[in-house]
C-alpha cells in the first residue's frame, strides 16, 4: 500500500516538474542546484581526457565520471573502491595494497604504475616504482571528493609517462559543498573504523579552504593467502593497518594551494626464512606528502597561463625479521626515499571558436631517490642514491571543421637525463552525427620508461636496463541519447603493446626486469544509464577484453576477458531513502600456477539522507559471502578477497 | 496472460513518462537559475528599467523564460548577434560555442551574461553553468562582473562551483 502511495506522490510530482514555473514560484537558488537532471553524457564538463575543462563530447576520447553522490550512497571507503566501478578497471587486493587491471592488461606486482593518477591535476605516482597508490593511503579521503575522472586510453601526447593505459584524476570538493565542520564516521564488522574531521569555509570575496584530519585503523585482519600455513592465520590478531592523513586546500579565484600527507603503519606475521616453525611480525612505515600551487592567469582574450608547481615525498621503510646467525631474531631494513618537483607551464591559445591550441611544458626534478638496506639500521649492507630530470614539451590543437566534425590533433616529446626520448602523437575525429548521436576515432601512444625501482635492480645485478614499453591504441567510440532518457555508449579499441616490462619475480635467484613479449589487447566497452524522474538511477556497463602474447597467444595474467557491473539506485517511501544495489562481474582469470574462476559479487545498501546536514548508510557488502581469489603479487599466491561484510557510515555537517 | 500485457504496457508508460519531460524540466531549470541569478546581481552603474532578457541557441530555455517571467520583462529569442544591441541579460547555449559572431557580444559592459560550458565561459563570461551528470552547478567571473559594473551577492556567491 505503502508503495502505492509512493508511485502516486511520484507520479504528482512529475506533472509538477513538467509545469511551467511562474516567476513567484521560482524555488531559491540553492533548491535548484540540488535538483536532479538527466545530463546528456556528451555535455558533461570533463577536465581529464583534454588537460582542460571542456564538454566531453568534443574530447576524441572518453572520460568516465563517478560523483560523490555514488560515493556516498554505495560507501565508497577508498580509491580502490571507487575505482571498482568504472568500465573496463579490475581491482584486486592484497589486503594490503589495491592492484588495478586495465583493458585486460595489469602486470602482477606493478603497483598501478601503468595509470597517470592525479589529485586535482597534480601527479602523485611516486619516483621509485612509479606506484599509485589507491587504498587507504590514497591521499584524499572519498568524503572530500567531488569526483574522480577515469580517462582510459593512451594518454601519453598530453601527459607523457605512465599515462600507458588511462588517466585517473581526483577532484576535490569546492567552498560550495565544504561549509562548517563535518564529522565522517565508517565501520564494518571486521574490525575497521574510519574517522575523519573536516572544516571548510568559503568567503563571498573569493577566499575558501578546507583542513582535514583523518585517521583508519583495520585490526585482525584476515591472511588473505589461502595456502598460509596454520601459524600465519592463527596470528591474524597481529595483523593490523593504520592510517593518518592531513588534507588542506586554500582557493582564491583561480589559484590554489593544496597539501597533503600520509603516514600508514601495516604489519602482519610472517614465517622466518630460516626457521619456517617460528614467526615473527613483517611491518611496513610509509610517508608520502605533496604540496601544490597551481594558477590560471586570463592574459588576453584569447589566451590563458596555466602554472603548476608541485613538489612530492614518498618514504617507505620495510622491517623483515630473519634470525640472525647469533640465534636471536633480527630485522633488515630497507629504506626507500623519493623526493621530486614538478613543474606544468600550459598555455591556452582560442584564435577563434573554431580552432584551440594547448602548448605545454611539463619538467620534473627528481632530486633525491635512494636506497638503504641494513640489519636493525645500523648494519649496513648496501646503498644508492642518484637524481633524474625529465621534460615533456606537448601541443595539441582542436579544429572544428564544421557544427558537425572536430579534428584533434597533438603530439608530445620526452626526454630525461637517462636518455629516454620518446615521441607521443595522438590524432583524432569527433563526428556530431545529429544533436543525439556522435561518433569519435582515435589514434594514441603512450610510453612508461623503466622506473628507478627497475633500472636499479638491473643495475645492480649488472644487467642492461629495459627499453621503455610503448602502446598504440586505436579506439572508435559510439556515444548516443535514446528516447526515455537512455543513454548509451561503446568503444571498440585495438592496441599494440611492446617491451611490456615485466620481472622475472620466483624464476631465478636474481630479480631482473625485461622486455617481454609484444601483446596485442582487443576490447569493447558498454555502457548503459538511464536516470528516472522518480529519482532512480541505473548504470551498467560491460566490457570484453582479449589481451594476449603475439607470439604465443597465451593470455595475460590477471587478466579476465569480460567485466559486468551494475548500480542500481531506487528510492523507496521517501524521496530521501534510497535502496542502492552493485554488481559485480568478473571471468576467469589465469595466474602462472591455475586458473581462477570467475564470480559475481553483489553489495545491497540503505542510504539515508535526512537532511542536508546529515548522512547514514547502512549495507552489506559481497551481501552472499561469494569467495572469491585474484593472484596480482609477483609470487602468484592466491589471495582470498574480501567476504561479507555490515557496514554503517554516517556524514554529519555541522553548519 | 492479458495481465501480464498491462503491466508490461503499464511499466512502459512509466519508463516513457518522465522522458517526454526531461528536456523541458532541464530547461526549465536552466531558465530559473539565469532568473536568480539576475535576482541576486545589482546593476551597480545605469541599472536598467526593464529587463530584456535574450535567449541564443536554446528555444526550450526561451519558452521556459517566457512563462516564468513577470509580465514588465521582455524576452527574446536571438536568431543571429545583430539582435543583440538592447539586451541586458544574454543567454548563449552550449551549441554556440564553436560559431564565429557570438563571444563578442560577452564583452559589452552593463550586460549580464550567462553561458553554457567552460568553452564559452573562457571567451569572457560572467555566469557559466556547469553541466554535472545529475546536477547543473555554475562557476563565476567575479573579476570580471565587477569590471562591468556588477555586484553580486555574498549569498549566490558561496553556492558558486568556482569564483574566477
Amino acid at each position: 500500500m505503502h508503495i502505492r502511495y509512493t508511485v502516486l506522490i511520484k507520479s504528482l510530482l512529475l506533472c509538477v516538474i513538467s509545469m511551467q514555473l511562474q516567476a513567484q514560484q521560482v524555488p531559491s537558488l540553492e533548491e535548484l542546484l540540488q535538483q536532479p537532471t538527466s545530463t546528456d553524457p556528451r555535455l558533461i564538463e570533463v577536465s581529464t581526457s583534454a588537460r582542460h575543462a571542456q564538454s566531453a563530447g568534443e574530447s576524441s576520447q572518453v572520460t568516465y565520471i563517478v560523483t560523490d553522490e555514488q560515493i556516498r550512497r554505495f560507501s565508497l571507503r577508498n580509491l580502490e573502491q571507487i575505482l571498482s566501478f568504472f568500465p573496463g578497471l579490475y581491482v584486486s587486493s592484497d589486503s594490503s595494497y589495491g592492484y588495478l587491471t586495465a583493458r585486460g592488461i595489469g602486470r602482477p606486482g606493478d603497483y598501478n604504475a601503468r595509470i597517470l593518477l592525479l589529485v586535482d591535476g597534480t601527479r602523485v605516482n611516486d619516483n621509485i616504482y612509479d606506484a599509485g597508490m589507491i587504498g587507504n593511503n590514497f591521499y584524499i579521503d572519498p568524503q572530500l571528493i567531488d569526483r574522480v575522472e577515469y580517462s582510459p586510453g593512451s594518454g601519453s601526447a598530453l601527459y607523457g609517462n605512465n599515462a600507458f593505459l588511462g588517466v585517473v584524476n581526483v577532484i576535490t570538493k569546492r567552498g560550495n559543498k565544504l561549509q562548517g565542520a563535518q564529522l565522517a564516521v565508517a565501520a564494518n564488522q571486521h574490525d575497521q573504523l574510519d574517522l575523519s574531521l573536516s572544516y571548510g569555509l568559503r568567503h563571498a570575496s573569493g577566499h575558501e579552504g578546507w583542513l582535514s584530519l583523518s585517521r583508519s585503523q583495520q585490526d585482525d585482519i584476515a591472511v588473505a593467502d589461502i595456502n598460509a600455513p596454520a601459524i600465519l592465520t592463527s596470528q591474524r590478531t597481529l595483523n593490523e593497518d593504520l592510517n593518518h592523513k592531513l588534507a588542506a586546500s586554500y582557493r582564491y579565484r583561480r589559484l590554489q594551494l593544496q597539501m597533503a600527507g600520509v603516514s600508514r603503519t601495516r604489519q602482519e606475521p610472517m614465517l622466518l626464512a630460516e626457521d619456517p616453525s617460528r614467526s615473527d611480525i613483517f611491518k611496513i612505515k610509509n610517508r608520502n606528502y605533496f604540496i601544490s600551487l597551481q594558477h590560471g592567469h586570463r592574459l588576453t582574450e584569447q589566451t590563458e597561463l596555466y602554472t603548476h608547481l608541485s613538489t612530492n615525498g614518498f618514504h617507505l621503510t620495510t622491517f623483515t625479521p630473519f634470525i640472525f646467525p647469533t640465534g636471536e631474531v633480527r630485522r633488515y631494513h630497507f629504506d626507500v626515499t623519493g623526493k621530486w618537483t614538478n613543474l606544468d607551464l600550459r598555455l591556452s591559445y582560442t584564435p577563434d571558436p573554431s580552432h584551440h591550441l594547448l602548448f605545454g611544458i611539463d619538467g620534473q626534478h627528481d632530486q633525491h631517490q635512494s636506497y638503504r638496506f641494513s640489519i636493525d639500521d645500523d648494519i649496513p649492507l648496501l646503498g644508492a642514491s642518484s637524481d633524474n630530470n625529465r621534460i615533456g614539451l606537448y601541443l595539441q590543437h582542436g579544429w572544428q571543421l564544421s557544427d558537425k566534425h572536430k579534428f584533434i590533433s597533438g603530439f608530445r616529446y620526452d626526454y630525461t637525463k637517462q636518455d629516454v626520448r620518446e615521441f607521443s602523437p595522438k590524432l583524432g575525429w569527433v563526428w556530431q552525427i545529429n544533436d543525439k548521436q556522435s561518433a569519435r576515432l582515435s589514434y594514441g601512444t603512450a610510453f612508461r620508461a623503466p622506473n628507478e625501482y627497475e633500472q636499479k635492480t638491473n643495475l645492480y645485478n649488472e644487467l642492461p636496463v629495459p627499453e621503455s614499453e610503448l602502446i598504440r591504441t586505436l579506439e572508435a567510440n559510439w556515444q548516443a541519447q535514446l528516447a526515455n532518457s537512455w543513454s548509451v555508449g561503446a568503444s571498440l579499441y585495438h592496441s599494440r603493446v611492446r617491451n611490456l616490462i615485466t620481472g622475472n619475480f620466483g624464476e631465478s635467484a636474481i630479480v631482473q626486469f625485461f622486455n617481454d613479449r609484444s601483446v596485442e589487447a582487443l576490447g569493447l566497452e558498454t555502457t548503459t544509464a538511464k536516470d528516472w524522474q522518480t529519482g532512480a538511477k541505473l548504470q551498467l556497463s560491460l566490457s570484453i577484453q582479449r589481451a594476449r602474447y603475439n607470439t604465443d597467444q597465451i593470455e595475460l595474467t590477471n587478466s579476465p576477458e569480460r567485466l559486468f557491473k551494475t548500480q542500481f539506485s531506487q528510492p523507496l517511501w521517501q524521496e530521501n531513502i534510497h535502496l542502492n544495489w552493485h554488481m559485480f562481474a568478473a571471468s576467469a582469470r589465469t595466474s602462472p600456477s591455475w586458473q581462477m574462476p570467475g564470480y559475481a559479487r553483489h553489495d545491497l545498501l540503505l542510504s539515508w539522507q535526512p537532511s542536508s546536514q546529515l548522512s547514514i548508510v547502512l549495507g552489506l557488502k559481497n551481501v552472499f559471502d561469494k569467495t572469491y581469489v585474484d593472484a596480482p603479487l609477483p609470487s602468484a599466491a592466491i589471495l582470498r578477497q574480501p567476504g561479507r561484510s555490515t557496514e554503517l557510515s554516517l556524514n554529519w555537517n555541522f553548519r | 496472460m492479458s495481465r501480464l500485457l498491462i503491466a508490461l504496457l503499464l511499466a512502459a508508460t512509466a519508463l516513457y513518462q518522465p522522458a517526454l519531460h526531461a528536456q523541458s524540466a532541464q530547461a526549465s531549470l536552466k531558465a530559473a537559475l539565469l532568473y536568480r541569478f539576475v535576482q541576486y546581481s545589482e546593476w551597480s552603474v545605469n541599472p536598467p528599467v526593464q529587463q530584456i532578457y535574450c535567449i541564443a541557441g536554446d528555444a526550450e530555455v526561451f519558452k521556459a523564460l517566457t512563462t516564468m517571467l513577470p509580465e514588465q520583462a521582455q524576452t527574446v529569442l536571438l536568431e543571429n548577434a545583430e539582435q543583440a544591441t538592447k539586451c541586458t541579460v544574454l543567454f548563449l547555449s552550449l551549441e554556440l560555442a564553436s560559431q564565429t559572431g557570438w563571444s563578442p557580444l560577452l564583452q559589452s559592459s552593463g550586460r549580464l551574461t550567462v553561458v553554457e560550458g567552460a568553452e564559452l565561459f573562457r571567451q569572457g563570461a560572467m555566469f557559466g553553468l556547469i553541466a554535472e551528470p545529475q546536477r547543473i552547478s555554475f562557476r563565476v567571473n567575479l573579476t570580471l562582473a565587477r569590471q562591468n559594473g556588477f555586484h553580486l551577492s555574498a549569498q549566490m556567491l558561496k553556492l558558486a562551483k568556482e569564483i574566477h
